[in-house]
């Protein structure tokens, strides 16, 4: 089930998360208001929020390597943090990546923040495989549209959001994944109309 | 730019983008800058900039609204070396310059094929 859906507590700072409001998601929730099995994903999208706002080195100081080696999701924070503060070229974060998605590929935190980091190095066979693996989480989905459309496959990002639509009706990462592929399919028409006025 | 055939999808992502973009409760750079994309492709510049300048009072180096920014002055004829040269500081792997840079060298390998003559 996804943790993020609009029954839980978490929805909020999940939805300020996914509009990209990263200062709102530091200043107005704190992890302790929150029943205790939620605490760790609000710590972890605010860690992801500091990486967003350029802050990734201060996430690599507040997150200990011992608390890394015991806890999957903040691994894989740590792994995100130092590939954001470093770019592509980290190819110890990409390694590190790829080791945590074989041994924890089930942990949702692992599947998006692992996923992003092969997806960005190149490698975006290998995050979708891992990707594959959600269990109706619509930030996966999201991410797998992503991956689609950078990858110029517009009918299986098509198919993927038509596929969260079914289930998650009107949740606003399946509208905004929507509204990227509607973004696509207009520069799609767009070339396809231009080289018809040029054939003729 | 003339309305497209089976451009209904791409009305219902504008709006989708201008409305978390322009209410105070969800606006971000992330939304303007979706906005502003979302702008341009319709031609509509002077709203694109608009857009582009709000993302950017929220998030100064925000490499994304600055890599579209480069691309609104190139679309609109004006000088685009600021957007670039700032960009480069900001993000110099961002994905609009290595594409740019690959271009450049695409051309440079097609010209290596000719002989350049010049008339007096």
């Amino acid at each position: 089930m996804d943790p993020f859906s609009a029954e839980g507590e978490l929805v909020n700072i999940h939805t300020a998360f996914i509009q990209g409001q990263y200062q709102l998601v530091l200043s107005d929730f704190d992890a302790s208001d929150f029943s205790e099995s939620n605490r760790l994903p609000v710590q972890v999208l605010q860690y992801r929020a500091q990486c967003e706002l350029g802050q990734a080195s201060e996430v690599l100081s507040a997150v200990s390597s011992g608390q890394a080696s015991s806890t999957p999701d903040l691994a894989a924070v740590r792994i995100y943090a130092s590939f954001v503060s470093k770019g592509a070229q980290d190819e110890k974060a990409v390694a590190e990546a790829e080791k945590l998605s074989e041994a924890q590929g089930d942990n949702l935190t692992v599947q998006l923040l692992c996923g992003t980091i092969l997806a960005r190095a190149g490698k975006q066979e290998q995050a979708l495989q891992l990707l594959a693996k959600h269990q109706g989480s619509l930030d996966a989905v999201a991410l797998i549209v992503q991956i689609h459309l950078s990858q110029n496959r517009t009918d299986l990002a098509v198919k993927e959001a038509k596929g969260a639509r079914s289930f998650a009706q009107d949740a606003l990462l399946v509208n905004l994944a929507e509204s990227w592929i509607g973004i696509r399919q207009v520069c799609l028409l767009r070339a396809q109309k231009q080289r018809l006025e040029i054939l003729n | 730019m003339a309305p497209l055939q089976g451009g209904d999808n791409y009305q219902k992502s504008f709006y989708v983008f201008e409305e978390l973009a322009q209410a105070p409760s969800s606006a971000s750079a992330t939304s303007l800058i979706a906005q502003a994309v979302s702008e341009l492709h319709m031609g509509r510049l002077e709203e694109a900039e608009t857009a582009l300048d709000q993302a950017l009072a929220l998030e100064p180096e925000n490499s994304i609204a600055i890599a579209n920014k480069f691309v609104l002055d190139t679309i609109a004829g004006k000088d685009a070396s600021e957007a670039r040269t700032k960009l480069e500081s900001v993000d110099k792997e961002s994905e609009i310059l290595a594409d740019l840079a690959a271009k450049r060298e695409a051309f440079q390998a097609a010209m290596a094929k000719y002989n350049p003559k010049f008339e007096p």
